[in-house]
């Protein structure tokens, strides 16, 4: 490829052509330049529908056409009021999921290439360049976003693919036992000052409420906590520690909404409950070891790394190593399993903008211009080979994606 | 029929195969072809600061990371933060047993009345700037990061180069142990793929502490259980996602922001290069150096009055067109087929871009966008006015002009409806299909443009054929 290849010799540290990098999550996108410490804009990843001119999230769409019209809108906006710098000729590293659905990528890649006719475009793994970030090349990343918490090991510096998992655990799912607990549980007070059931007054609660409730009231309890109220539920002679104080949240201008210290303190307990396949964020991170080969077992377990909006969340953190340590420790695990110490990184960024720092540091580096997928390469074929993708160099894959 | 210019009841067809109101298309003079902001490209034209007006170059623009200097947005709710003065006594730098007066200033929102001191600033002595930026508290091992990976990039591509010879094959391809963790002689060839490879000689490469991590986290607060929640103090997630780096959770920690500055653009059409809209650099003006709107180029059609439809019976509907161009114009409307239209529209395109030596070098590679495939279908028969009309020239002074000018005009009163100055009114016959419960009929309105930036020896009309959908309205149930 002499194309590729001689690309090489272009001055890389220009400033005025510096990387844009972009991280377009479920819930929020990411947008800076590569070099920079921080991203210039964090904003909402939503679109005007072109029909009804509504607010709409950007990945919900009826085809291809329609995500290809939301990303067109979206990628305007980042550039023209936030970046405001031109799209055409300038280079994109795009910080995505390894998950992410190959239509979701094949899209991106035509509107950059064809809408905005940037340079080049680097996909890199989230989870990966994340490591970039602490300045080490193995770790077991745990990425809690807003649809889903995905986790994937690096191993010196390879990603062990098959050992990722992913269970829809992310903020939606907080959303969701927020907006149950609170119709089960909540009153409101109308203007009239008499107090009703909130299921009353309204069948399902705005996403925006509830995740500002969330984000300003709701925590994460500790593993004992937790464990005495379950043990409760089961046995009502096992007194419950008293709940947190309630919150009074001004709802649609005329109610005031009475938040119940319970409902607080258990929005996030779904992440933790065992569901019918026994699955929680415990298990996440010891099925993952598990896959892994035994040698790099301990060394993964002393380098997790917790990224993403949801692990922001008051005492996440702090929740996910003792269920991570308790469940080790059990029956399950505790033969097939023995891991002397899980420990945690703390990454120089906001949980929520991790992946982009790092995707801003690999932006900077001369890796943009070897790895790149180029515009000339992309019109002459139309796909996005995935050997461009850091993690998905071989051979077999791409002619899986060929096949 | 609120809107002036029906915005969504009458709807051209762009040359990207979007349907769009004429208030958003574009026609190249150039191309002779319509384009929408779909189809063009953008481009940032200016800089500026949409509080004091002032513009700033680009290079300045990346160094203040697209914010102005001067002028501050309440971190609390986004309101312009205005500079108040306020005397204070201090005591006198002669005589410190006496007080003076002296000026100081603060930041204060007029909306929602959050002021810099609510979070402990200290007041500044001037009246403009002197608030002390926030820094990244990593920046140091920041730094040394990126150094590092640079470094590391950089030796990468040295090897590669020397490697390039005898490795005629890019070894991205030529792996077989996949995403496992690999054989040694697997991770030989992995590890050159990932950004972390310390390759050859680690010396070279600049120095760098990773992070370490720890046993321990930070966990609730514990105060958690037993505190009131103060709902005014905890910021919301707008609050805190307007200073990303920060993203402070507490409203004590809100910080002024500068003000984000906005962009002119200017369009340019992909196929010619030629600018499409290019604005007045003065950032208070509103006025543009070139804007080649629709609407001062392609006739301008209008339903005179909504109409009763019912299915299966022929109603008559009103159009009026109107000439925006200082020439007269033959106009003609004929059936519109959308799978044939779309074929020979782009012919049409085509040969004029070729036959055109208006057109940039044809070494300019155009990229194309995807093609746009909108749905065309027509929920109505429509019976268009056979044969041709002229459009009068648009005459700004025939306002004032008492004489009417029709009659110099042999109009086939089968064709022209009425005509008043540069308009003209049409009739079609609308049958509304069956089971249609919304009407939409189209025709292709072709009509000879006269080319102002042609050259001599090209001849000056052209003809040009846009297609035009019209949703004439609902079908009321007979
Ligand atoms: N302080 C906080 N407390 C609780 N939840 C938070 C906090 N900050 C962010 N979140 C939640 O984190 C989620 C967004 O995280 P993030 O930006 O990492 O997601 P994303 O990248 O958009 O999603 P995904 O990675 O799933 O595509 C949202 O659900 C948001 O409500
Ligand atoms: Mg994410
Ligand atoms: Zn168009
Ligand atoms: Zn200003
Ligand atoms: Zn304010
Ligand atoms: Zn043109």
């Amino acid at each position: 490829m002499p194309l590729f290849e001689g690309l090489g010799g272009i001055g890389l540290i220009n400033e005025k052509n510096t990387t844009v990098v972009l991280d377009i999550g479920t819930a929020y996108t990411k947008a800076g330049f590569a070099g920079e410490y921080g991203p210039r804009i964090i904003t909402r990843s939503e679109v005007k529908c072109r029909e009804t001119g509504k607010n709409i999230p950007l990945f919900q769409y009826k085809n291809e056409n329609e995500l290809r019209h939301h990303l067109v809108d979206f990628i305007h906006k980042l550039y023209f009021r936030c970046l405001l710098v031109n799209p055409k000729d300038r280079r994109v590293v795009v910080v995505e999921n390894l998950l992410c659905p190959t239509v979701v990528r094949n899209t991106l890649a035509k509107v950059l290439f064809r809408h905005y006719e940037v340079l080049s475009v680097l996909f890199v793994p989230s989870h990966l360049v994340a490591l970039m970030t602490l300045g080490i090349t193995t770790g077991l990343v745990l990425d809690l976003g807003h649809k889903e918490a995905t986790l994937m090991p690096i191993y010196e510096g390879v990603v062990v693919f098959h050992a990722w998992q992913a269970l829809p655990f992310g903020g939606s799912l907080i959303e969701k036992s927020l907006s149950e607990l609170l119709l089960d549980r909540a009153v409101a007070t109308t203007e009239d000052g008499t107090e009703h059931r909130l299921s009353s007054i309204m069948q399902d609660i705005p996403n925006r409420y509830l995740e500002d409730i969330k984000v300003r009231t709701c925590f994460v309890s500790t593993l004992e906590r937790s464990s005495c109220l379950q043990n409760n539920k089961y046995d009502r002679s096992i007194e419950p520690p008293p709940p947190p104080p309630s919150v009074h949240y001004p709802l649609e201008g005329h109610h005031i909404l009475t938040i119940p210290g319970t409902v607080r303190e258990l929005a996030a307990e779904s992440l933790f409950e065992r569901d019918q396949d026994a699955l929680t964020l415990a298990t996440l991170v010891l099925n993952a070891l598990l896959k892994c080969p035994i040698d790099t077992r301990h060394k993964l377990a002393e380098n997790l790394v917790i990224i993403g909006g949801t692990a922001s969340m008051k005492g996440m953190k702090h929740r996910i190593l003792a269920e991570v340590r308790a469940a080790a420790a059990s029956e399950q695990y505790c033969q097939i399993l023995p891991i002397p110490s899980f420990m945690l990184h703390h990454p120089p960024a906001k949980d929520n903008y991790v992946s982009w720092l790092g995707g801003a540091i690999l932006g900077a580096t001369e890796a943009v211009m070897l790895r790149s997928y180029h515009r000339d390469q992309y019109l002459a074929s139309d796909v996005v080979p995935d050997w461009c993708n850091l993690s998905f160099n071989t051979c077999e894959d791409r002619d899986e994606k060929f096949a | 029929m609120a809107h002036l210019f029906q915005g969504d009841r009458i709807r051209l067809l762009c040359s990207c195969g979007l349907l769009k109101p004429i208030t958003a298309i574009y026609f190249c003079r150039h191309c002779l072809k319509l384009r929408c902001g779909n189809c063009v490209s953008h481009e940032v034209d200016t800089l500026f600061c949409p509080n004091c007006l002032e513009n700033m170059p680009s290079t300045e623009a990346r160094l203040k990371k697209n914010r102005c200097a001067n002028c501050f947005d309440c971190p609390s709710c986004g309101h312009t933060l205005s500079t108040r003065a306020t005397s204070i006594q201090t005591p006198s730098p002669e005589d410190p047993s006496k007080t003076v007066a002296r000026k100081v200033y603060y930041l204060a929102c007029t909306s929602c009345r959050w002021t810099t001191r609510d979070v402990g600033l200290k007041d500044q002595t001037v009246a403009t700037g002197g608030w002390v930026e926030q820094d990244n508290e990593h920046y140091k091992h920041l730094q040394s990061l990126l150094e590092h990976y640079r470094s590391v990039a950089q030796q990468e591509k040295l090897e590669r180069e020397k490697k390039r010879f005898s490795h005629r094959k890019s070894s991205y391809l030529s792996l077989s142990d996949k995403y496992s963790l690999p054989s040694i002689l697997g991770r030989k060839s992995l590890t050159p793929l990932s950004p972390f490879a310390h390759k050859g000689d680690v010396s070279q490469t600049s120095e760098m502490t990773p992070l370490e991590a720890t046993a321990e986290v930070e966990g609730l607060p514990e105060d958690i259980f037993t505190e009131e929640v103060v709902l005014s103090s905890v910021t919301t997630m707008e609050q805190r996602l307007s200073s990303p780096e920060w993203q402070p959770e507490k409203t004590a920690d809100l910080y002024p922001l500068h003000k984000h500055i906005l962009v002119k653009r200017s369009l340019r059409c992909r196929h010619c290069e030629h600018n499409l809209s290019k604005p007045e650099y003065n950032p208070s003006s509103i006025k543009f150096k070139i804007q080649l709107g629709a609407f001062y180029h392609v006739p301008e059609v209008r339903m005179v009055r909504q109409v009763e439809l019912k299915t299966g019976v022929e109603t008559g509907v009103q159009l009026s067109l109107c000439n925006p161009t200082p020439h007269d114009m033959t106009v003609a409307l004929l059936p519109f087929v959308p799978e044939a239209s779309e074929v020979s529209l782009q012919k049409a395109g085509e040969e004029s871009v070729e036959g055109s030596s208006l057109n940039t070098s044809s070494l300019v590679r155009v990229v194309e966008i995807p093609p746009e495939r909108t749905d065309l279908k027509l929920t109505a028969d429509v019976a268009l006015p056979q044969g041709q009309l002229i459009l009068a020239a648009r005459d700004d002074t025939a306002e004032y002009d008492d004489q009417d000018s029709s009659p110099n005009y042999k109009d086939d009163p089968q064709v022209v409806a009425w005509r008043r100055a540069n308009k003209v009114g049409v009739n079609l016959l609308v049958t509304p299909k069956p089971d249609a419960t919304y009407v939409r009929v189209g025709f292709v309105l072709r009509y000879d443009y006269t080319n102002t930036v042609a050259t001599a020896t090209e001849s000056r009309t052209v003809t040009l054929n846009i297609p035009v959908m019209v949703d004439v309205g609902p079908v009321t149930q007979s």
